[in-house]
Formats: C-alpha cells, sequence, structure tokens
C-alpha cells in the first residue's frame, strides 16, 4: 500500500484500490476514528486514530491523536503516541512527539523524534535467541574439550 | 403489466418520432401497458402512486436521469420494479446500467434482469444517488460514529452518495470505489481544482477534485443556520439531517453491460 511510487499521490492509483478512509487536507477531524480498513490521512486529526490496517499520514497532515495501527508510514507531524503492530516508517519530514511501540522501525535520517521507543520482540523470538545463545556455547564447550 | 411515464420535456415536437418508434418496439416485444406523459399539473408521485394502488409492479420511466430519480422515492415505498427507457443527453445512470438508448431499451425492458439497488434515507425520503451541499461550507460539521468532521472554506461540495452513477465529474475509479450495492454510503468532499502558474489569471476553472472520502452507515449533517441541500438533483431540503443507509432496497432493470 505504501510503495514508493504512491507516496505523494494517493489518487494515483489505477487499479482501483483506493483507499476506505480518506482525509484530505480540506477537512480537520475531531473525536475518535476508528476504521477497520486502510485510513489516509492528509489533514488534520484531533482525537484517537485507530484501524485494523495500514495507516498513512501524508506530509501536510496534522495529527494530535493517539495512533494505532496494524502497520503505518508517517512522513507529517503527530502530537501523540503510536503504537503498530507491524511496522512502522518514518520518513524525512516526519515530525513526533511521543511514544512509539512497533514490531519493526524504520526511520529516515531528518525525521525528528522526541519520545520514547519500545519494540515488542515477543516471547517467540526471545526464546529462539536464548536457544541460539546456549547451542553457541554448548558448541565452544564441546570444541574446548 | 407496465405503466409507461413519459417526461414533460419529451412533449416537445422533435421526440415525437422517437416516441412513436418505442411504442412500436414496444408492442412488438409484447410489452406493452399504459402510457401517460407528465405535465404541470401532474405530479410524478400521485401518477406512480395511484397506478400502484391498481396493482401495477413494473414502473418504466421515460426522459433522463432526473425523471429516473424522481420516480425512486414513491416506487421505493411501493416496492416495485423501476426500468427506465433513456431519452436526450443526461442519462448518466442509463448509461453506467447498460441500458442503451430509445427504442433499443426496450429489449432490456423485455429481458427483466432485476437487480437490488441500496437506497440512502433522508428525513423520511429515499434517495437513489445522493444528497449534497454547495454553499457555506465552512458552516457545517458532520458527525459520524463518535466523530466530527468539520469542512474548510476551500471546500466546494459535500456529498453524500449512494450510487455515483449520474454524479458529474467523478472519475471512473472513485465511481467504481462506490459501490451502490455495498451497504454504505460515501461521504465524498470535494474541493476546486487550482490553476497554477499564469493560467489562472485567464483560466477559471470548475473542475473539481476528490478530497476526501469516508465511508459509513449514517451522518448526520448540522449547521449553524439552515443550510439548503439538494437531494438526488431535484429536492431541496434545510439542515440539519440525518442521512441513513435504508434497510430498503429499490429493484431495477438493468442491462446485460452494466459497470
Amino acid at each position: 500500500m505504501f510503495g514508493k511510487d504512491n507516496e505523494n499521490n494517493y489518487m494515483r492509483d489505477e487499479n482501483n484500490q483506493a483507499e476506505d478512509t480518506i482525509i484530505g487536507s480540506t477537512i480537520k477531524i475531531e473525536g475518535d476514528l476508528v476504521s477497520n480498513g486502510d485510513i489516509v490521512v492528509e489533514g488534520e486529526v484531533v482525537g484517537t486514530l485507530k484501524t485494523d490496517r495500514a495507516l498513512r499520514i501524508g506530509e501536510k497532515a496534522k495529527v494530535k491523536a493517539d495512533v494505532k495501527a496494524a502497520e503505518a508510514f508517517v512522513a507529517g507531524e503527530v502530537i501523540g503516541n503510536i503504537e503498530v503492530d507491524g511496522k512502522l516508517d518514518l520518513t524525512e519530514t516526519a515530525v513526533i512527539e511521543g511514544n512509539i511501540k512497533a514490531k519493526v522501525l524504520s526511520i529516515q535520517s531528518g525525521a525528528r523524534f522526541n519520545g520514547g521507543c519500545s519494540m515488542d520482540v515477543g516471547p517467540q523470538v526471545v526464546e529462539k535467541a536464548f536457544s541460539q545463545e546456549a547451542d553457541e556455547q554448548t558448541i565452544e564447550a564441546d570444541e574446548a574439550e | 403489466m407496465y405503466y409507461y411515464l413519459y417526461d414533460s420535456f419529451l412533449n416537445d415536437k422533435k421526440y415525437e418520432k422517437v416516441l412513436d418508434r418505442i411504442k412500436t418496439q414496444l408492442l412488438d416485444l409484447d410489452i406493452q401497458g399504459k402510457h401517460e406523459r407528465m405535465s404541470l399539473l401532474k405530479n410524478i408521485d400521485s401518477s406512480i402512486d395511484s397506478e400502484i394502488n391498481k396493482g401495477i409492479k413494473t414502473i418504466i420511466v421515460v426522459g433522463n436521469d432526473k425523471t429516473f430519480l424522481k420516480a425512486v422515492d414513491v416506487v421505493a415505498r411501493a416496492g416495485a420494479t423501476l426500468g427506465i427507457i433513456p431519452i436526450g443527453p443526461d442519462n448518466l445512470i442509463a448509461g453506467n446500467m447498460g441500458i442503451p438508448e430509445a427504442e433499443m431499451a426496450c429489449e432490456v425492458i423485455a429481458a427483466r434482469r432485476i437487480v437490488k439497488f441500496d437506497l440512502g434515507s433522508v428525513n423520511n425520503m429515499y434517495f437513489f444517488s445522493n444528497i449534497k451541499i454547495t454553499k457555506s461550507i465552512d458552516r457545517i460539521s458532520i458527525s459520524h460514529q463518535g466523530y466530527k468532521v468539520i469542512p474548510k472554506a476551500v471546500c466546494s461540495e459535500v456529498a453524500v452518495i449512494n450510487c455515483p452513477y449520474s454524479v458529474k465529474g467523478l472519475k471512473t475509479k472513485f465511481i467504481n470505489k462506490v459501490n451502490p450495492m455495498d451497504g454504505q454510503l460515501d461521504l465524498v468532499i470535494r474541493s476546486k481544482l487550482e490553476v497554477k502558474g499564469l493560467k489562472k489569471y485567464f483560466v477559471k476553472s470548475n473542475e473539481q477534485k476528490v478530497d476526501s472520502i469516508i465511508q459509513g452507515k449514517m451522518f448526520e449533517i448540522k449547521s449553524f443556520e439552515y443550510l439548503p441541500l439538494m437531494v438526488d438533483d431535484y429536492k431541496v431540503i434545510k439542515t440539519p439531517v440525518t442521512v441513513k443507509m435504508s434497510e430498503k432496497k429499490i429493484n431495477v432493470i438493468i442491462g446485460k453491460t452494466r459497470i
């Protein structure tokens, strides 16, 4: 959804796969916006912003809200906490004032980010890392013998 | 039994020949019925209503988009079937439903391929296409599912669309996106397309671009003062209004090549 080709213009999508909710630059949203489809924000949002799917915050967008999404691409301004289940992309124009929680995080140079960051790796990943470490130690011990 | 209702603009002499051809074709296809012409004194609602009370189940309007849209409310209330024989310009609905013009449409009517379309409702009135507001847009707010949408002054049109076929200036990809059978209404906010460079001093553009789309089943439109809202391009009501997706659907005869 957030490929480089449609990074600046979601209207360019020729496959008729336009997003479920498009908040354009000429409107302001006040309140709790909860959706089960993709959301594109190019305007202003004040309140909370939640979706089970992908979220794109455009370069000129101003979001004063706590944000939750499955994956997110942020190029605009967000004042609030961001929680993403999958990948969070912050571009060079992104301005974040708040805490971030994401599984995978990508920050381009130039992005401004003031806040805490936690990356929930999940119990399975931790277990795998521990078991690998244990294997390595056993091999080292075997070699020493 | 069919009831054929001709729009008043067809009283013009230039349509005489085409109307004769249609009547002959209907006779050939054996789908005859009562024929009536609308006039300034004959209201479309009362004409259709009285025929439905007599037991007629299929109403065929002969005319354009406006004729079709005017018939929707009364036909939907009665649970009858609606068809159109398009004549003249402004026939986007028929075009998108795969209905050819004039006598060629009679075959589509005879084939009776019926599809159920969604209906919107506003102030106890059904609408098929859209309701829109084009004046003082910065004075309205639209409530939807716990949040408010506040359009800025640069917006040129706020519309709640059920079926986009007769909405002018919408690109095909948006017509495909705004589905009249998905059980959802679409709040579409448009703004005027900016003319850049030196052109802006010489060219006055009326082109609009789609700025925002929000899908939902209910929108409440409020304003500081009473503002006019156009329902299906023929009736004016005033704010505040609640626009809902209706549970009622309308049976429409369509062609094979519908979008």
